[in-house]
């Protein structure tokens, strides 16, 4: 039983992780924390069953299309709010203010085209579970958690081994030296904030087949924020780590003490753990910002 | 090659420049020396797009853009003062950074080549982190990055601050043979002495205006200038730490 809880709970946690680590990239290369993020999670989930109900497209397509739009949109989020307070160097608290802004006015638009229904995509994702012994584990879980291990093998790719990845990493350490040796600030914030968008994409369609379809899905970017902090700001290795100890202990409270209480649980031992380790649990051990 | 003319910058209400213009011809060395705080960086800075500024600055004949990336693309490169390194990144990832505009596969590895050879020292180094190395193999860095890009002029800022006296000498030697590869020199040292030594021509900047101008030997001689800036008693240079580069707000 708990072997399944835990199963169940890393596999959640990693979807925690990919949306924390979408925030995290961004937090480093602007110093802000952006919930205009959230956006992209609720658009995810939504351009999915919006495609696939309404175009009906087949899911698998319909998902792979809404990564794309959550991408672009997050993409243009960036493009004609953050961008142009940037260009008049203002403050940024006006960052945090607007993308807070964009992130309300997306949920506000979504409930509206949406009614405020809590829905689901025409079909199941994926049936069945896998049976190990006693342990039973759905084989969504199995199909989320592949699915954010080879997107954060992606996303160290791109990073790690790409030109637009290395100035991704200049300009999170220093963006005047970055541009220094010619990298365009504009064209490296703009990716940044794409990869970011495809991030909280996947996030929120997986999650819309988890779950279901509804409105507050982008929500989720406070977990995403919460796990950021507990894992240390700035550091994408703490981000996971965060993202994967929010999974557990959600989930594991959820069974074995009570759904309805879970997030208060959840919320508070992170609290806990802030007061304990300010720095995050990462703060420390992982002193590389990306 | 590069012709500043009539520039003013200004940070709010201080007013660092005051109109002053520069020339640099083509493959020479042309040094600025100055009191602490007189300009010397923020003219540095404006030229390579940090800063804005009014007034107007013409490289190879044509009008010099104004942002950073688009500045660098034309093989004009800023060495900043306090060297800028990216810690979090390897010395070999900081060398390929600096190649970023120049980035063909085969350009990269005849230019790694060469600033391995300029600096056997950095090849050593290649797979440590930029942020362990010393203030003098900082600034080799710092150099060596810049020359990725196989810049046709450098501006660089203060590159023996901070440093061992001998290596102060050795620094400078090293700007001396990079002008000798065919890369024009624009050159800010706290050592005032050498750099006029090796400077073809130079500029004496004070409180935002150029005071003095001419063949750096002719200003080794000046009466002023020796009382003012090579005086008996010689420049204290802390040779502490580089302050950490830590992250800018803006991009
Ligand atoms: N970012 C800034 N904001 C406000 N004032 C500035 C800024 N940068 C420089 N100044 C001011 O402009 C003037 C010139 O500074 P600058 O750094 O160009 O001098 P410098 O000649 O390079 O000095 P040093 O030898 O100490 O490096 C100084 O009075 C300085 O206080
Ligand atoms: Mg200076």
């Amino acid at each position: 039983m708990f072997v399944q809880q835990l199963v169940n709970g890393i596999s959640l946690g990693s979807m925690y992780a990919l949306l924390a680590v979408g925030f995290a990239i961004v937090y480093n290369i602007l110093g802000i924390v952006n919930f205009s993020h959230g956006a992209t999670i609720a658009l995810g989930a939504y351009c999915a069953y919006w495609l696939s109900t309404y175009l009906r497209l087949p899911l698998e397509l319909s998902m792979v299309l809404s990564v794309t739009i959550a991408g672009l949109v997050s993409a243009l989020i960036e493009r004609i709010t953050l961008h142009p307070l940037r260009r008049k160097g203002q403050p940024q608290i006006f960052f945090f203010i607007a993308s807070l802004t964009v992130f309300n006015l997306v949920t506000a638009i979504i409930i509206y085209v949406s009614k405020a229904n809590i829905t689901s995509y025409p079909r199941t994702l994926i049936y069945g579970s896998i049976r190990m012994a006693n342990v039973i584990v759905p084989k969504l879980d199995v199909l989320m958690l592949g699915i954010a291990v080879l997107s954060l093998l992606a996303l160290s790719a791109v990073l790690y081994k790409t030109k637009i990845g290395l100035a991704i990493r200049c300009c999170s350490y220093d963006s005047r030296a970055a541009q220094l040796m010619g990298i365009n600030p504009d064209l490296v914030i703009g990716t940044t904030f794409l990869l970011a968008g495809l991030l909280g994409g996947i996030g929120g369609a997986l999650l819309g087949a988890k779950y279901a379809v509804y409105p507050e899905l982008g929500d989720m970017v406070y977990r995403a924020f919460f796990a950021c902090m507990v894992g240390g700001l700035g550091s994408l290795t703490g981000a996971i780590f965060g993202g994967l100890l929010i999974g557990l202990i959600e989930t594991i409270s959820n069974a074995y003490i009570n759904a309805a209480i879970s997030p208060a649980i959840t919320f508070g031992l992170l609290v806990v753990i802030l007061l304990v380790r300010p720095q995050g649990i990462a703060g420390k051990l992982v002193e590389d910002k990306i | 090659m590069l012709k500043v003319e009539n520039m003013h910058v200004s940070y709010g209400a201080v007013k660092a420049l005051h109109g002053i213009s520069v020339d640099v011809p083509a493959g020479k060395i042309v040094a600025l020396v100055g009191a602490n705080g007189a300009g010397k960086t923020s003219l540095l800075s404006a030229i390579s797009g940090l800063v804005p500024y009014e007034g107007t600055v013409t490289y190879a004949g044509e009008p010099l853009p104004k942002r950073s990336h688009e500045i660098v693309a034309k093989g004009l490169v800023h060495v900043p003062e306090g060297r800028r390194i990216f810690a979090n990144l390897t010395v070999y990832e900081n060398l390929m950074a600096g190649a970023y505009t120049k980035w063909e596969k085969n350009g990269i590895q005849e230019n790694l080549d060469r600033v391995y050879q300029l600096f056997p020292r950095l090849k050593d180094r290649a797979s440590q982190y930029a942020g362990t190395l010393s203030g003098g193999e900082r600034q080799m860095l710092a150099i060596g990055r810049a020359l990725m890009s196989r810049p046709r002029m450098l501006l660089v800022d203060e590159p023996s601050l901070g440093l061992a006296p001998l290596l102060v000498s050795q620094v400078l030697d090293l700007i001396v043979q990079v002008n000798q590869q065919g890369v024009t020199i624009l050159l800010v040292d706290q050592n005032a002495r050498k750099s006029l030594q090796i400077a073809d021509y130079a500029y004496v900047l004070q409180q935002g205006r150029i005071v003095k101008e001419g063949p750096g030997q002719e200003l080794l001689n000046d009466e002023a200038v020796q009382i003012a800036y090579l005086g008996g008693r010689k420049k204290q240079s802390d040779n502490g730490a580089d302050p950490p580069t830590g992250r800018e707000d803006d991009c």
